[in-house]
């Protein structure tokens, strides 16, 4: 019994060492991950500019109501 | 950029300066005081005011202060320079029409009605009042009255500015839409200026992109009441001492001086269609830009170059 015993864990070491040395082995031949190169990557076309939300409100809008919403001034001129 | 406001001469005051608070305020102050005394001097709604002894004196030599003979002297100045249609001997024709009060006061408990009578016959014009600038003294025709209301709000406020100015690097004045601009805001090389729709006067109808100088803008719908059944507005026109009956709602010129601005705007806003031209061509420094009865913004003379108008 103890006989068998000793086989096995001979067994189980061998197993492991050799399990190991072949990973190694097989990692060591894999072919290598492409390095990242910008110039690899494909040219995109160019995206306008997404509209801002506040024009995207107005739009629907007519021109005259648009106006005076447009920017905030401190100063006016209407007649005294 | 600091900003002050205030009411004054029946009007909103908008003082606006680059600089830290304490840096400015002190210009604050001295522009209220400054404006106060003006108010005070030019009002025709005080019987002590300088102008309303004038107007007692006239016939007579009357002595003014060095301010109230300046501003006269433009007076007479813009009186010539838009062929009699800024005319500030129009004050019978303005209380014949019912503008007796304050604009304030008419605000708050409407106009008083007034008993219509024939207006009183007054055969002189503007160009006979006599100056004496030795003794800084004035004297009117006997038969006539003056109010320098328009002209007087432009002239203070580009004095006003230049007061300021002492304080910051760049300031702005505005009394009652009658503005006058020195140096630009921090990191700016402009001023923005709301142009008021006479329509609604919430809203702009468009953002003058704007020099160093002044601007005014003579409207028929702001100082507007009823009288009886009759829609009056302070805009007289001196060849009928009528209020005018415009092709425009409003006016606003663009000038280098504030009294020119406001002279001119409202000669442009009474003027015919002839004269329109003949004082484009007369004066050639200047940009008018004019709001139709449509609500649509139009030039009457070529813009001058470094003018942007965005809508």
């Amino acid at each position: 019994m103890k006989l068998w015993k000793t086989i096995i864990r001979i067994w189980f070491t061998l197993a492991s060492l050799a399990s190991f040395l072949v990973g190694w082995v097989v990692l060591a031949h894999a072919p290598k991950p492409n390095q990242f190169n910008a110039s690899n990557i494909p040219s995109m076309p160019k995206l306008e500019p997404v509209p801002s939300l506040k024009q995207v409100i107005l739009s629907d809008q007519p021109q005259e109501t648009i106006r005076p919403r447009q920017r905030a001034v401190i100063l006016r001129s209407g007649g005294s | 950029m600091q900003t002050n406001c205030f009411r004054a001469m029946n009007s909103d005051i908008v003082l606006a300066a680059e600089g830290e608070p304490a840096q400015v305020e002190p210009g604050f102050l001295a522009v209220h005081d400054f404006i106060e005394v003006s108010e005070r001097r030019f009002t025709r709604f005080s019987e002590e005011s300088e102008l309303s002894h004038l107007n007692q004196h006239a016939g007579h030599w009357f002595q003014v202060s060095p301010d109230f003979f300046a501003l006269m002297q433009e007076a007479l100045f813009y009186f010539h320079k838009t062929n009699g249609l800024f005319n500030p001997s129009i004050l019978p024709s303005l209380q014949h029409a019912g503008y007796v009060q304050s604009m304030d006061e008419i605000r708050r408990i409407g106009a008083v009605p007034q008993p219509v009578r024939p207006l009183p016959a007054s055969h002189s014009t503007f160009d006979s009042v006599e100056l004496d600038e030795s003794s800084s003294s004035i004297r009117l025709p006997a038969d006539m009255q003056i109010d320098l209301g328009g002209i007087a709000k432009g002239w203070i406020a580009e004095r006003a500015a230049h007061l300021l100015r002492q304080y910051t690097s760049a300031c702005a004045v505005s009394a009652g839409g009658d503005l006058f601009l020195i140096g630009y805001p921090d990191g700016q090389d402009c001023w923005e200026v709301g142009l008021e729709d006479p329509r609604d006067p919430q809203r702009d109808i468009s953002i003058l992109v704007l020099q160093e100088g002044a601007i005014a803008t003579s409207s028929v719908m702001k100082r507007a009441w009823k009288q009886g059944e009759r829609s009056r507005h302070h805009l007289i026109d001196p060849r009928t001492g009528e209020p005018a009956d415009t092709l425009w709602l409003s006016v606003s010129v663009l000038a280098p001086h504030a009294a020119a601005a406001e002279a001119f705007a409202k000669a442009f806003l009474i003027a015919e269609e002839a004269e329109t031209k003949l004082l484009g061509e007369q004066n050639p420094e200047l940009t008018v830009l004019a709001v139709d009865k449509d609500g649509n913004l139009v030039s009457l003379v070529k813009p001058r170059e470094g003018l942007h108008v965005s809508y």
